[in-house]
């Protein structure tokens, strides 16, 4: 259940906007969120969510990132996403050292732009707040969201609205069994933000990790059809 | 599969089975960004606090502040109840340090190029890493050539602790800040030179009968308790002259406006004296008291009457004896302002000697309205990086045997000339911080080859600014808003008005963000790896602070509790200084063959078609430095070019038409601006805000805004007695565009 003061949460004017966008108004759910998943699709989603977050994050162990590329492969293969799929299995294949590569591309990307590009911050704030700060109102609804669902977060130096803390934060709902709690989440903070994080980013990186990271990502917080 | 497959469909297949493996590994690994915590009562971090303790630095005029802070989150900045300096008063700038402090274009991490200097390519890496490559690099360069090979460029209060420990510790002289060679050192030396005083900018305007501005910024550089005793002068009915080639807002208050030719304020200000000598309009007993040198002075001005000046400031004769007279009508209450800006032709030691003796002429020192060094707090003492043996060995000033005048120091000129040349020693090692050389220094193609003939390049900065482009290794700093490194002190602006001093040590508002740190803990980290860890003085910013009010009986705790600011009671500053001399003609000048009194040296005209530009401030900004403010790049989001009405007649050009800018040398302005007509500017000029025409694309708010007038100055002039550059002798011409 969540918290009588979550409901009075209010929604600033570009929130309403992008939430009104017809092309990410849903139909009504059928189903309950209750019953919604089952627990071992709760665990993979959890497990989805899990991943996402990382891929997301900075990358800082080699070990992890073949983890991680492997699973993006065989998720995109699964999805039968085949040209993504070989994007990534092709950089794998020609990549002489895939943590170096990722870590100068998320730099570029998400830290600091290099010429001819421009950075894509991914802070929710920066899209949703008129002034494009960080830290902005829409960091602290994030961050009073994850309290409000008994989360705070484990270090203070990132904004809550970084969106390896938000797909985190979607993890621990799935742990949870929240459902209705994720997809409140989804539909008020992440989507209204990640969609125009995502066409950014499609304009600025041909990185075929991220590409197909964004890609998962959209299709795993998309509202069911 | 389908193509409207769903996520719940998706994770109920079996085809997900193969990802199984390696999800599982990542779990394993993952760290988690959210832990469970019950639910607290949102009162207990939801209730906005109001924190103690800002000191700002938009500029470096520094007002106390007070934030207003909510779970952590700064929400507004506002003037320190507190204060008898700004009170509850911020201007633009200071109110936008919220937009500084949450602008997502700061610098967050360390950052290692793995690019081309001017090309970075950045990856983000750790602090260790950082340091580690820091401390190798720059002790490896020590170790070949010695300290004298690493050069210093600081900038703000940030820089001091590196400054010093580069300059005492390693040893090296080659340290050059901007606030000297290319701001105000030489209004310093020449007042010391001429009066014994750094002046700062201690004129007693808010009591003061006439107040002279030369060339002034005052209401387009907001330094706000220095303009309440302005305002508060002129509400009192102080008469004001200015002189200015502009219409400025200080020449809008003016009673007298002077547009004079750019380059002969000294040749005005020696007819002024020359005059009130002549006609024995002086503080008489005053110069015969505490004068030095004056029949010198005297016989050697004569030749500047005021048909001279006139014809040669293009100025009416009328108007320089009105000036003369009003001052002589007013002394000794009258406030020669020594100005704060003033590299501007390469001929401003002399301007400045100049100013520096009309106040003396006119007996304005130490008096109400005139130049009065308020008296401050006592006991602020603090601790420094320990001198090494054979510090400073290698002085490029004393081997060239030049600017004997110079403010604290090695002008830059010529370091950089040593740098490129590699004569007479191999300069391999730069340290940057908090300055941005690209648009600070006239010359940018020589900033870029001295640069990339370095071995090492190390750059601190809280923005991604031009310069940081030429890095290696690039440091996030602190912003003044999380930490804790200056302590403000003064007293009561009004020097009428009950005596009262201050202390405001800076208090961080809030905790840095992201992979920032302070000051103190990079350079000791660096000290450490070159082989200093021994000679380090504090641990900590916040025990650097400790030490320094220790003397005079304070805690950072004490002056929280008192709201942030220490006051007690002050003492009347009129009349105290028992040492006054004034220098109308120096032996130490002529020693070093300057001239030994004030002296007029004419600078080049514009050659036909092109036009002097000169620059200045908006109030919306520091120049470079606060430009990708996102509040403020907003409400100023471009540098016009003020053009005289009658020459844009000339030239076709109307107001808003886009133009670029072409100098002398041909090099031409990399971005347009737009025009602005007006008849408040001399014919012979154009005028635009210095700080505009970023390049770099990571200042995402500012990037290509307005022209870069420092890509203009090519053409490099340098003051003889201080090194010092000058920045206003480059001429351009307007190219209309589309």
């Amino acid at each position: 259940m969540l918290p009588v003061s979550l409901v009075s949460l209010s929604c600033p004017r570009s929130y309403i906007a992008a939430v009104q966008n017809p092309m990410l108004q849903a139909s009504p759910s059928t189903e309950s969120c209750q019953s919604h998943q089952t627990p071992e699709e709760a665990s993979r989603l959890v497990d989805m969510y899990t991943l996402l977050s990382q891929l997301m994050r900075y990358p800082e162990e080699s070990a992890i990132v073949t983890a991680m590329v492997e699973a993006q492969i065989e998720l995109a293969g699964a999805l039968d996403w085949q040209r993504e799929a070989e994007d990534v299995r092709q950089w794998r294949q020609q990549c002489p050292d895939l943590l170096h590569d990722l870590r100068l591309e998320y730099t570029r990307l998400f830290i600091t732009a290099a010429r001819r590009n421009t950075t894509v911050p991914p802070y929710a704030s920066v899209y949703l707040d008129s002034d494009a700060l960080l830290q902005g109102r829409t960091t602290e609804r994030i961050h009073d969201f994850y309290r409000s669902c008994g989360y705070e977060l484990a270090a203070e130096s990132e904004p809550a609205d970084h969106i390896w803390l938000q797909l985190n934060f979607l993890a621990a709902l799935a742990r949870d069994a929240n459902f209705e709690a994720e997809e409140q989440f989804l539909r008020t903070f992440f989507r209204p933000w990640f969609v125009i994080f995502k066409e950014k980013c499609f304009q600025a990186t041909a990185h075929p990790v991220y590409r197909l990271t964004l890609i998962l990502i959209d299709f795993f917080t998309k509202e069911e059809q | 599969m389908a193509m409207n497959l769903t996520r719940r469909n998706f994770l109920k297949t079996a085809s997900i089975a193969a990802a199984s493996v390696p999800l599982s590994r990542v779990a394993a690994k993952a760290e988690s960004g959210v832990v469970k915590k019950p639910l607290a009562a949102p009162g207990s971090f939801k209730n906005t606090k109001t924190v103690v303790g800002g000191v700002c630095e938009m500029c470096f005029w520094r007002c106390q502040l007070v934030g207003k802070v909510r779970d952590g989150r700064l929400l507004k900045l506002e003037g320190n109840p507190k204060s008898i300096d700004n009170g509850v008063s911020l201007c633009a700038r200071g109110n936008g340090g919220v937009a500084m402090l949450y602008d997502p274009d700061r610098l967050k991490y360390p950052l290692k190029n793995v690019g081309k200097r001017g090309e970075p390519k950045w990856e983000r890496i750790s602090w260790t890493e950082a340091l580690d490559i820091c401390g190798s690099k720059l002790k490896a360069i020590v170790d070949q050539h010695g300290a004298k090979s690493i050069a210093v460029f600081p900038h703000g209060s940030s820089a001091k602790y590196p400054m010093d420990f580069f300059e005492r510790t390693v040893g090296t002289p080659n340290v050059s800040e901007a606030s000297f060679f290319q701001c105000r050192g030489v209004r310093d030396m020449a007042y010391i030179t001429t009066l014994e005083i750094a002046p700062d900018e201690n004129v007693d305007m808010a009591n003061a009968k006439v107040i002279f501005l030369t060339g002034s910024h005052l209401g387009e550089n907001v330094h706000v308790s220095h303009l309440k005793g302005y305002l508060k002068g002129l509400e009192r009915g102080a008469k004001l002259v200015v002189l200015d080639p502009r219409f400025s807002a200080a020449a809008s208050k003016a009673d007298i406006w002077v547009p004079i030719k750019p380059g002969t304020d000294t040749a005005m200000l020696l007819a002024i004296m020359n005059y009130l000598v002549e006609n024995k309009k002086y503080a008489v007993d005053f110069v015969e008291e505490y004068g030095e040198g004056f029949e010198q002075f005297a016989a050697g001005i004569k030749e500047w009457t005021l048909e001279r000046a006139a014809a040669e400031c293009e100025v009416p004769a009328a108007q320089i004896k009105q000036i003369a007279d009003l001052l002589a009508a007013n002394m000794p209450n009258v406030a020669i302002h020594p100005g704060r800006h003033v590299t501007w032709y390469g001929n401003d030691f002399q301007r400045e000697r100049a100013l520096a003796c009309l106040t003396g002429l006119l007996g304005a020192i130490d008096v109400k309205g005139g130049l009065v060094k308020p008296i401050g707090p006592k006991g602020l003492k603090g601790t420094n990086w320990p001198q090494s043996e054979g510090h400073g060995e290698g002085n490029l000033r004393e081997m060239e045997d030049v600017h004997h005048f110079h403010p604290p120091g090695t002008p830059t000129e010529l370091i950089r000339d040593a740098a490129i040349s590699g004569q007479p020693y191999p300069i391999k090692g730069c340290v940057i911080w908090g300055q941005n050389m690209i648009q600070t220094l006239p010359g940018q193609e020589k900033t870029i080859k001295m640069l990339e003939q370095m071995d090492f390049v190390l750059c601190a900065d809280v923005m991604p600014t031009d310069v940081t482009m030429y890095a290696d290794i690039l440091l996030p700093d602190c912003s003044y808003l999380e930490k804790y490194d200056y302590i403000k002190s003064g007293t009561q602006w009004d020097l009428s008005a009950e005596h009262q001093q201050y202390i405001a040590p800076r208090m961080a508002l809030v905790e840095p963000g992201f992979e920032r740190k302070d000051c103190v803990w990079i350079t000791n980290e660096i000290a450490k790896r070159m082989g200093y860890g021994d000679k380090i003085p504090v641990a900590s910013q916040e025990e650097m602070m400790a030490k320094v009010l220790e003397g005079a009986g304070l805690t950072l705790d004490k002056i929280r509790e008192e709201g942030g600011i220490h006051i007690q009671p002050g003492e009347a500053p009129y009349g105290k200084n028992d040492y006054l001399i004034v220098h109308f003609f120096s032996e130490d000048l002529g020693e070093y063959e300057y001239p030994a009194i004030p002296t007029y040296i004419p600078v080049e005209p514009p050659p036909a078609g092109y036009m002097r530009m000169l620059y200045g401030r908006t109030p919306l900004h520091t120049f470079n430095r606060s430009i990708n403010n996102p509040w403020l790049i907003h409400e100023a989001p471009i540098n016009p070019v003020w053009v005289n009405d009658k020459v844009a007649a000339r030239l076709g050009l109307k107001n808003g038409d886009t133009v670029r800018l072409v100098n002398q040398d041909g090099v031409e302005s990399r971005t347009t601006t737009v025009v602005k007509v007006t008849p408040g500017i001399r014919e012979d000029s154009v005028y635009l805000y210095h700080g505009y025409g970023t390049r770099n694309k990571e200042m995402t708010f500012s990037v290509d805004k307005g022209v870069d007038d420092s890509s203009l100055i090519t053409k490099i002039a340098i003051d003889p007695e201080t090194g010092a550059h000058g920045l206003r002798n480059n001429f351009v011409k307007l190219v209309k565009v589309g």
